[in-house]
């Protein structure tokens, strides 16, 4: 299938804007994701690495919360079946 | 300039309105949306109907500010993810006469739409991230199959952080052949679980 790029978006467009920096916004956020051993925490850009390990999840909400101060970003809990448990901060 | 109907747009109208809970609106503001629809439907001039589909943070809003807002259109800003609630639009618009067609955006990668999704202002679960993305281009291949002579236009948008300038631009698919159309579609098409499973949240 064949596409064509459409001329670029102007930079005054104040929605693309926004959803630019929403995206840059989310790569800097950090994921706390539990699976069968423990806990993992990883930065959401980050796809190709399961991110530091931590086998309770207190010590790897801590991990994330300290990460996303120094980052002025926000961190988000998941449970092992990848449902939303808690965001910091809302 | 095109008359746009959004639901996010009508949800920051509603009393109480607080996008830390824009789920809990969800639903009225879809329901004023369509009414509106309906509305405009009947009262406006325009020839030209527009019912935008793809799912939550596609980049749907950013392409119909971009490309179609100053053109005379009416447009229906959604997911189109419920297939009960398009056909509605669909047979509604029809009924009108109107020149129907369906704009659906997708994003060149989920985890991308995924990390705007849960930044912006306005916060829904995630899984009504799946569930948009899932469901409404599941719907785009029952409207293709069963109304062939509506115009589909497959916009793809896409987020590049290295590039120079503006970092969102937009492709369109010119392929304009059926069979080719319901191909891509067929193959193009997720489950709730696999874009669950393709953030990498859980079993990883």
């Amino acid at each position: 299938m064949k596409f064509k790029t459409l001329r670029p978006p102007s930079k005054s467009n104040r929605q693309v804007r926004e959803y630019v920096n929403a995206i840059e916004k989310g790569r800097n956020s950090y994921f706390v994701v539990q699976n069968g051993k423990g806990w993992y925490v990883r930065k959401a850009s980050i796809r190709t690495s399961n991110g530091k390990f931590f086998p309770t999840k207190s010590e790897a909400v801590d991990n994330a919360r300290a990460r996303a101060l120094r980052r002025n970003s926000e961190y988000l809990v998941f449970n092992n079946k990848g449902n939303l448990l808690s965001r910091k901060p809302l | 300039m095109a008359y746009i109907i959004s639901s996010d747009a009508i949800k920051e109208t509603l009393p109480g309105y607080d996008p830390k809970f824009a789920e809990k609106f969800h639903d009225i503001s879809t329901k004023l949306a369509d009414k509106k629809f309906e509305k405009a439907l009947k009262n406006s001039s325009m020839k030209r109907v527009i019912l935008m589909s793809g799912g939550s943070a596609s980049g749907k809003s950013e392409y119909v500010s971009e490309y179609l807002k100053k053109q005379k259109i009416i447009i229906s800003d959604g997911t189109s993810s419920s297939y009960n609630r398009a056909n509605i639009k669909i047979e509604k618009a029809l009924k009108h006469r109107k020149k129907l067609e369906i704009h659906a955006v997708w994003p060149t990668d989920f985890a991308t739409a995924f990390e705007a999704f849960f930044s912006r202002d306005r916060q829904f679960s995630p899984e009504h991230f799946y569930r948009t993305h899932s469901k409404s281009r599941k719907t785009l291949l029952r409207i293709v199959r069963k109304y062939p002579e509506i115009s589909i236009t497959i916009i793809v948008s896409k987020y590049d952080e290295n590039r120079k300038g503006q970092k969102m631009e937009f492709e369109v698919l010119t392929d304009t052949n059926r069979d080719k159309l319901i191909e891509f579609l067929e193959k193009n098409q997720y489950t709730e679980e696999e874009i669950k499973r393709s953030q990498r949240l859980y079993e990883i």
